[in-house]
């Protein structure tokens, strides 16, 4: 148990230092706890003042050194700071010393005094710490009545559970983070439920157009040509046309021709980065239904490009609105 | 003037639109990333808990020496508990570089209190030569609890015990700068101490 120095219970000690020269060092001041009723293990803070004419230089080695100052008696911690009040400088120590004294009755002890040295261009002043004295009381009878000495001795702790609340609110904070975050994205990229946003129509015509053609080969143009030919295929390319087309219609609120062109870009400038897509497509597309000519639009068009093509739209969306 | 604020503002308001879809994804990412680190530190802190039940209840567990404070701790108790003491000895080791002060406090308690068990058994079988050591151990067991956790009351009063059995005294006069502590004889009006001649 840490006993802080406290203003009006702590016990002031005044003391000057007699052999430092008048006006140099000191007054100097220990501010420390109540001065009784102390327990093996106890720590004590203790909080000495010294004032120095400004010039002169707390030497560092002068400090007590952390550790046993007395065999009862450990010195735990040490802090020095400064602050500069006009022509003084105060240096502040705070020491933390802690009890090992066992004590049979209570009885007064002496936490020792020391010096600290002062230096300024050649000139060494000493600066006299008192000692301290506190009253310790015993912690235990003096003849227990154990008779087994098992008994004498407190029982062990016994080892606790690691506390797993930390990981347990961290996993649910993520995870709550994670699916409400994965909602917004499937909100954003039109992903199931939100697959028929009335507002990504490209990432519908996107999703159904690679679906359609997904079974053609899409490594090489022409075996596409050839596996379209077959099958009905041409029919499925002339579907997935259609399928932009629609989706084109829907985010114009209009029919979209290829002369239309223009005038859907200027009113939705966010697409004008694929204009020339536009009219491949548009090209491709007239040679398909008007041209009669689906294998030369295939040619012209394949559908690793068409998928290219609508998933760059889908992407433009997102950014559009 | 105003138009420049409208201007940025609707620059903002493009460059919000063109990066959202990268932000979105890149937040879901991170928080993916988090619930797997905290689901795996939870998964493995569980087990960890399964380990320390489990010697708890007697049954000795592997645990590595990278293994968290308290699973060491529960294991140098196991150790203590079935008179594996040198065991208990090298845990106590791992167990200080482990960390966690007030763990590190109650494995000194209780691996000092295995040594006074062993001195007080010594002592029982007359052999009060071979029990000093240990009580100075055990004592200095104690204090080191207490520097690391001074409100582990237990530790304060086993020392008392120790202290009472083996009291220190100055190795020297107070001029000397070697201040450590000394040992004297043991005090014989212990409990369970056989007295007079043997």
């Amino acid at each position: 148990m840490s006993m802080r120095p406290q203003g009006l219970v702590g016990c002031l000690a005044l003391m000057l230092s007699a052999e430092a020269a008048v006006g140099q060092i000191g007054p100097v001041v220990i501010e420390g706890p109540r001065p009784f009723g102390y327990f093996l293990g106890d720590v004590i803070a203790l909080d000495i003042d010294a004032p120095a004419a400004s010039g002169y230089e707390l030497q560092r080695a002068s400090l007590p050194k952390l550790g046993p100052v007395a065999y009862w008696l450990d010195l735990v911690r040490l802090d020095v700071d400064e602050a500069s009040a006009g022509s003084v400088k105060h240096w502040r120590l705070h020491l933390e010393y802690q009890n090992f004294y066992a004590a049979l009755d209570a009885r007064t002890l002496v936490i020792p005094g020391f010096a600290l040295d002062f230096t300024s261009a050649g000139n060494r002043i000493e600066a006299k710490i008192p000692a301290w004295s506190f009253g310790v009381s015993p912690l235990r009878e003096m003849r227990p009545s154990a008779q087994e000495p098992d008994d004498l001795l407190r029982p062990d702790i016994a080892p606790q559970p690691i506390a797993l609340h930390r990981y347990e609110r961290a996993a649910g904070g993520f995870g709550a983070a994670s699916a409400g975050l994965l909602l917004i994205v499937a909100f954003d990229r039109a992903w199931w439920p939100f697959r028929r946003r009335a507002t990504r129509p490209f990432a519908a015509a996107s999703r159904q157009v690679r679906a359609d053609l997904q079974d053609a080969d899409l490594q090489d143009a022409d075996l596409q040509v050839a596996n379209l030919q077959v099958d009905g295929g041409e029919e499925t390319y002339r579907q997935a046309l259609l399928v932009l087309h629609r989706s084109i219609d829907l985010t114009a609120g209009r029919r979209v021709l290829a002369d239309d062109l223009p005038g859907f870009l200027a009113a939705h400038p966010a697409y004008r980065l694929v204009e020339a897509e536009f009219s491949h497509f548009f090209s491709a597309s007239r040679r398909a239904f008007f041209g009669d000519d689906a294998s030369g639009a295939i040619r012209d068009l394949p559908p690793t490009l068409l998928i290219a093509f609508c998933r760059r739209l889908a992407n433009l969306e997102r950014t559009a609105k | 003037m105003h138009k420049g604020v409208a201007r940025v503002r609707q620059e903002l308001r493009l460059l919000w639109r063109r990066a959202r879809s990268t932000v979105l994804i890149g937040c879901l990412g991170l928080a993916i990333l988090g619930l797997i680190a905290s689901g795996w530190l939870l998964f493995r802190n569980a087990a960890h808990n399964k380990s320390i039940a489990a010697l708890a209840l007697g049954r000795d567990a592997p645990v590595g020496d990278d293994a968290p404070a308290p699973l060491l701790f529960a294991r140098l108790q196991f150790f203590i508990l079935h008179d594996r003491i040198d065991e208990a000895q090298g845990l106590m080791d791992l167990i200080e570089r482990a960390g966690d002060r007030a763990v590190r406090a109650r494995a000194r308690l209780n691996f000092g209190n295995a040594r006074m068990r062993l001195a007080f058994d010594l002592l029982q079988r007359a052999k009060p030569d071979s029990a000093a050591p240990l009580i100075n151990l055990a004592k200095e067991d104690y204090r080191q609890a207490l520097r690391l956790d001074p409100d582990l009351w237990d530790a304060r009063y086993n020392l008392d015990v120790a202290m009472r059995l083996i009291r220190d005294y100055p190795a020297f006069d107070s001029k000397g700068d070697e201040m450590r502590a000394g040992e004297k004889g043991l005090w014989t009006d212990v409990p369970g101490i056989p007295r007079g001649e043997p």
